[in-house]
């Protein structure tokens, strides 16, 4: 048997019993041209391949058309979809391509690794969290890394600790593992001796393990390997007889000398539970910048779209690679001539060859790249990382396939709400004190937020109602949305969940969190609310901007008053409520000076929702601070009519002010000294909403009709408009009443004396005529 | 005998840079006065083969000293960006005495660097006398270089307005200096490069133009990444600072440094170290050389004026300028940062009381 060297296999059971074991790195691209070039020497006869093997009844689609990578096989729990395991695969991922291999030579090819029932059982026996549940909880990272595939052969490890490569890279002086793992391992031109690869790989992977470098997931290892070797045992007792096995390179060495561990391993695996967990599998389209995800082999990688460049252009040494970079920079506008593309060639090949390497990696470029292209700015990298480094490549699965939990998940609950789905525009009303119409409320405000537009919400959806409107229309295309949300979770509530935290987590605003919050509450994720709170929570003691603390105020308001929360919950929001509005008492002064007649309005309406809110917490000590806060405001000069009038409204209906305190005010506001647009602006401030208080009380009603008496005609017609706003939006029954007051003049017995005859100041032409003017605009 | 106040970089460092020289096995481009690799050794510290130690001059990422070693050893020129205060000069006079063995052909930018500081000028009194002549000719630092294959410096690329700025250009891309008064050039010599500084705060005073920038090769330098590292960098500055002036107080106890460094690094970033609060951002640029400085009063407080060790007292008035830069703004977020932040930590009594009684 030529070049073929397994020192542990005595040389006649080597013959008749050939076993080849190619250790790889999981989405190396070295490593899959390797394990391609050795499959194409050994033409083996079975191919074991690292992997549970429930995922044996789908490795038969790849290679076939209707399978496109990236895409992901998933495990799941029938009974608890929420339990699964991606496995993603890209073209250049040895995996895939030793499968792809089999299939296309019609080579059987079998997952050799500990079925996922069992790991499961495991964990479940364990009570504790294995890394396949950690998988839930995927929360997607940032590529920070410039480069970086994530570690190698075993799941998760940090750097040094439970890093064995690192004691190689140590030695040959790298401070990053995996950088020494590329460079040695992956960045291959010659293929014409991949047995040699994949000894040095075994031979030093043996090393490490002999001297007792430990993995960090050793204790999960020892029975995988155990299993992984029975496996191995079961296919040569089956009378295989050239078996080349792709696994992880860490597991090589366990998987020589089986005749040895033959004991040890029963042993180990007789400490397997039994199991009944019944487990599904499928593929789902996956996406490149999800390949950065450490999934089911543990392994995950930052630049998936620079390794396809090397799959796919092996010989390239940048030009190619630098001249894709400057054409998305002419794209994005940025001026970048072929002169830069060879500076920045040049550039990156005198730092290749000033840090000793063979030729430039993904890190040379990207600095050759910042340094020449893009004035050392590191930031401007970032437009090409998606496009280029991470690539767009979005995976296409067989449509004969069997449903995701998601889509599962999505249609049970189609059929529990009995929520047909018609291609038919539909509206539904709810009524959210029945069970089932508050769960389709729920349901559709998880499909709204992982943007699936199957129901629009067309009523409001105020503070104490219990109605809303949906706009029903279901498109062919949401199936696909749906689909393509499975990867954010099994469930509903689960996706939306880690989707919405997601959004959060890209939101950099109070007011863009707040806005998440009011979907995230009446869709009752409780998991994401309390993320998100505590979001918010960190960005508002930065926020200069009252407005938008106000604004993120009143939904968290609501969720404290009428929410349907846990109580742990309802604690967090209260404690933030307190810590926003303390924010808001402080800067509210401050933040009502200088603002022009629009930002005026609005603030002015944040004042009275914020007020109505605060009074729907009852929580006494909050609304004295605001109190306070109001009178702070209404007291000062310099800040716009309207919300001294609106403070002093509030004040005075919250009995902070009396009638003569507000009395004074009123007169003050509406003295001849001040301007009559600006008092204008005061009445508009201090009567919108109700004019009830004018009906009752004939003081201020005495002050508001000599103001009117007494103002010059020109300037009251100038007021007029002003005057209307805040008339006009009085019920019919309050103008009418108003206007019967009017017609009876100005009320004796209110202690003013303005109606007095004697009063020689009062002119009457010109009250006969405001009295004509007002009756005008109060009944048009 | 005279004393200089601070020597040139190839002077103090000379033993370093001779031993370098001696034990150098790469391959040296063209006129440099050692390979690439010792270079990026002397810049970083590090033990030669005879175990000789050099000490490290830049303390960061190696791999920002990387790509600006090899820009220079292609033709394209160096410009080192950043904010004030993250060792741009220093990191180009440490190049220029490694590469060149000199660090003096230096041209300061100002507003009002002309043009005949970057190419040549005249000797008025022999122009008038001869006419125009070779010997009437004043050379720059640039034309040196370019003659000699060294590398000559521009500090504060930005602050030259934009017209002399662009004078570089025939430099940089022709590597000629042509006189046309006399009719003949200077073409550079093997070996000439230019590195140039320029601030991220004068950003838009007199921006580069697109011609000039795309003869640069553009290396940011950052602010430090950790903690130790800005503490180190702090401790061998002010060592060797107090040095040079002759400082008699007690050398700097690490604790206080670590505390300086603290503050400044939680109010650049915005949040405690612990990670846990956030904070407002004042609007100095809390830079490393601002904390050396605020270190090195102190030092001469306390020599001068104290009782010789550095404590709370003698940093709080350095410390305090340092961060209140705007009267209004700044004072609110020291405040604030006192209050909430400072008052907190047990340890830090000292600090509070001494910045208190301040009191901006």
């Amino acid at each position: 048997m030529f070049n073929v060297v397994i020192d542990h296999i005595d040389l006649i059971d080597h013959i008749i019993n050939m076993v080849t074991l190619l250790g790889i790195r999981h989405h190396g691209v070295g490593s899959a041209k390797n394990v391609l070039a050795r499959l194409e020497q050994l033409r083996p006869d079975l191919i074991l391949v690292e992997g549970p093997p429930e995922l044996d009844a789908i490795t038969k689609w790849i290679g076939s058309k209707e399978l496109k990578p990236p895409a992901a096989m998933l495990c799941y729990d029938e009974a608890h979809p929420k339990r699964s395991v991606f496995y993603p695969f890209s073209e250049f991922s040895p995996e895939w391509q030793a499968i792809r291999f089999a299939n296309k030579h019609k080579i059987p090819v079998r997952m050799m690794d500990l079925p996922m029932a069992l790991r499961w059982e495991m964990t479940h026996l364990d009570q504790a969290e294995s890394p396949a549940e950690a998988i839930d909880r995927i929360v997607p990272e940032e590529n920070v890394e410039v480069v970086s595939s994530s570690e190698e052969t075993t799941p998760a490890t940090p750097f040094p600790a439970g890093d064995p490569i690192a004691h190689f890279a140590a030695i040959a002086g790298y401070t990053d593992s995996d950088l020494w793992w590329e460079h040695t391992f992956e960045q291959v031109q010659d293929l014409s001796a991949p047995a040699d690869h994949f000894e040095a790989v075994q031979l030093m992977m043996q090393n490490l393990r002999e001297a007792g470098v430990e993995s960090s997931l050793d204790k999960e290892n020892v029975i995988r390997e155990a299993w992984m070797a029975r496996m191995l045992r079961q296919a040569q007792n089956e009378m295989y007889q050239n078996i080349a096995v792709v696994c992880g390179a860490w597991h090589v060495p366990a998987l020589l000398n089986l005749d040895k561990s033959e004991k040890e391993h029963a042993k180990a695996l007789k400490q397997l539970p039994k199991t009944k967990i019944k487990v599904g599998a499928t593929w789902v389209p996956w996406t490149n910048d999800r390949l950065s995800y450490q999934s089911g082999y543990g392994a995950g990688i930052h630049s998936p779209g620079w390794y396809y460049h090397l799959w796919k252009h092996p010989n390239d040494m940048g030009q190619r690679w630098l001249t894709k970079v400057a054409q998305i920079f002419r794209d994005k506008n940025m001026d970048i001539s072929t002169a830069h593309v060879i500076e920045a060639f040049r550039l990156a090949e005198s730092l290749a060859g000033l840090r000793g390497l063979s030729r430039p990696g993904l890190l040379e470029m990207n600095e050759a790249t910042a340094t020449v292209m893009c004035m050392g700015d590191v930031i401007l990298l970032d437009l090409v990382r998606q496009e280029l480094i991470v690539g767009n490549a979005l995976g296409k699965v067989p449509e004969r396939l069997p449903k995701l939990p998601l889509q599962a998940d999505f249609e049970e609950q189609t059929r529990k709400l009995r929520l047909p789905q018609t291609a038919l525009e539909k509206e539904l009303k709810l009524d959210l004190r029945t069970e089932l119409d508050l769960k389709r409320s729920v349901f559709f405000f998880r499909l709204h937020i992982l943007d699936i537009p199957w129901a629009k919400l067309s009523g409001q959806r105020g503070k104490g109602t219990f109605r809303e409107v949906w706009e029903l229309r279901w498109e062919p295309e949401m199936t696909v949305a749906v689909i393509e949300r499975g990867i954010w979770g099994n469930t509903l509530e689960d996706a939306a969940t880690k989707y919405l935290l997601d959004k959060a987590a890209g939101a950099t605003s109070i007011g863009e969190l707040s806005a998440l919050i009011s979907v995230a509450i009446p869709a009752e994720l409780y998991e994401a609310i309390e993320a998100i709170l505590g979001r918010i929570n960190r960005a508002a003691a930065v926020s200069a901007d009252i407005a938008e603390l106000m604004g993120a105020l009143l939904p968290l308001a609501d969720l404290g008053r009428y929410g349907n929360v846990r109580k742990s919950d309802l604690a967090a929001i209260h404690r933030l409520i307190e810590g926003l509005a303390t924010r808001i008492y402080i800067g509210l002064p401050n933040a009502c000076y200088g603002l022009d007649e629009e930002s005026a309005q609005k603030m002015f309406e944040l004042i009275r929702r914020v007020n109505d809110a605060l009074r729907t917490l009852e929580n006494q000590s909050l609304i004295e601070d605001w109190l306070r806060a109001l009178e702070g405001i209404s007291s000062k000069d310099g800040i716009p009519p309207v919300l001294g009038g609106c403070t002093c409204r509030l004040l005075f209906d919250a009995q902070v002010f009396d009638r003569e305190e507000t009395a004074r005010r009123f007169a003050f506001a509406l003295s001849a000294g001040q301007d009559a647009a600006d008092a204008a602006g005061w009445l508009e401030g201090f009567l919108k909403g109700s004019g009830m208080i004018l009906l009752y009380d004939d003081v201020l009603w005495n002050l508001l009709y000599k103001w009117v008496a007494e103002i010059h005609p020109e300037a009251f017609n100038a007021l007029l408009p002003i005057l209307r706003r805040t008339f006009s939006k009085f019920s019919t029954g309050e103008r009418r009443s108003l206007g019967e007051k009017a017609r009876q003049g100005s009320v004796v017995g209110a202690e003013t004396g303005l109606n007095n005859p004697e009063n020689q100041l009062f002119d009457h032409e010109l009250g006969e005529m405001a009295l004509e003017l007002s009756t005008r605009f109060l009944f048009d | 005998m005279r004393t200089l106040l601070r020597q040139h970089a190839e002077d103090q460092y000379a033993h370093e840079l001779e031993e370098l020289i001696k034990q150098d096995s790469g391959q040296r481009p063209p006129n440099w006065k050692m390979s690439p690799r010792s270079v990026i050794v002397y810049l970083m510290g590090g033990k030669l083969k005879n175990g000789f130690q050099v000490s490290p001059k830049y303390i960061g990422n190696v791999r920002l000293m990387e790509i600006a070693v090899a820009t220079l050893t292609t033709d394209r020129a160096l410009l080192l960006y950043g904010l004030p205060g993250t060792a741009k000069s220093w990191v180009s006079e440490h190049l220029a005495a490694a590469i060149s063995g000199k660090s003096t052909l230096l041209i300061q930018g100002t507003a009002g660097t002309g043009e005949e500081a970057i190419r040549y000028g005249w000797n008025y009194a022999r122009l008038l006398a001869e006419g125009p002549s070779e010997g009437a000719l004043v050379e720059t630092p640039m034309m040196r270089a370019m003659r000699d294959g060294a590398i000559a410096r521009v500090e504060e690329l930005t602050r030259i307005s934009s017209d002399v700025q662009d004078t570089l250009i025939t430099i940089l891309s022709e590597k000629t200096l042509p006189v046309p008064e006399l009719n003949l050039e200077v073409q550079a010599t093997e070996g000439f490069n230019v590195i140039a500084t320029a601030n991220n705060r004068d950003k838009g005073v007199n921006e580069l133009s697109g011609a000039l920038k795309r003869r640069f090769n553009t290396v940011i330098l950052p602010v430090p990444e950790s903690i130790q590292e800005e503490v180190e960098i702090v401790q061998r500055r002010v060592d060797s600072l107090s040095k040079a002036y002759k400082l008699p107080a007690e050398a700097p106890a690490l604790k206080e440094i670590q505390r300086i460094v603290t503050i400044f690094r939680e109010l650049r970033a915005g949040v405690t170290a612990d990670g846990k609060t956030k904070l407002k951002v004042p609007s100095g640029s809390m830079s490393t050389a601002e904390a050396i400085s605020v270190v090195n009063s102190g030092l001469a407080l306390a020599a001068h004026f104290g009782d010789g060790r550095l404590n709370a007292q003698d940093l709080a008035a350095g410390i305090v300028g340092a961060v209140v830069k705007d009267p209004v703004q700044d004072k609110v977020v020291w405040n604030e940062y006192l209050e909430t932040v400072v008052k907190t930590r047990e340890d830090w009594r000292d600090v509070y009381r001494a910045c208190k009684e301040i009191n901006v």
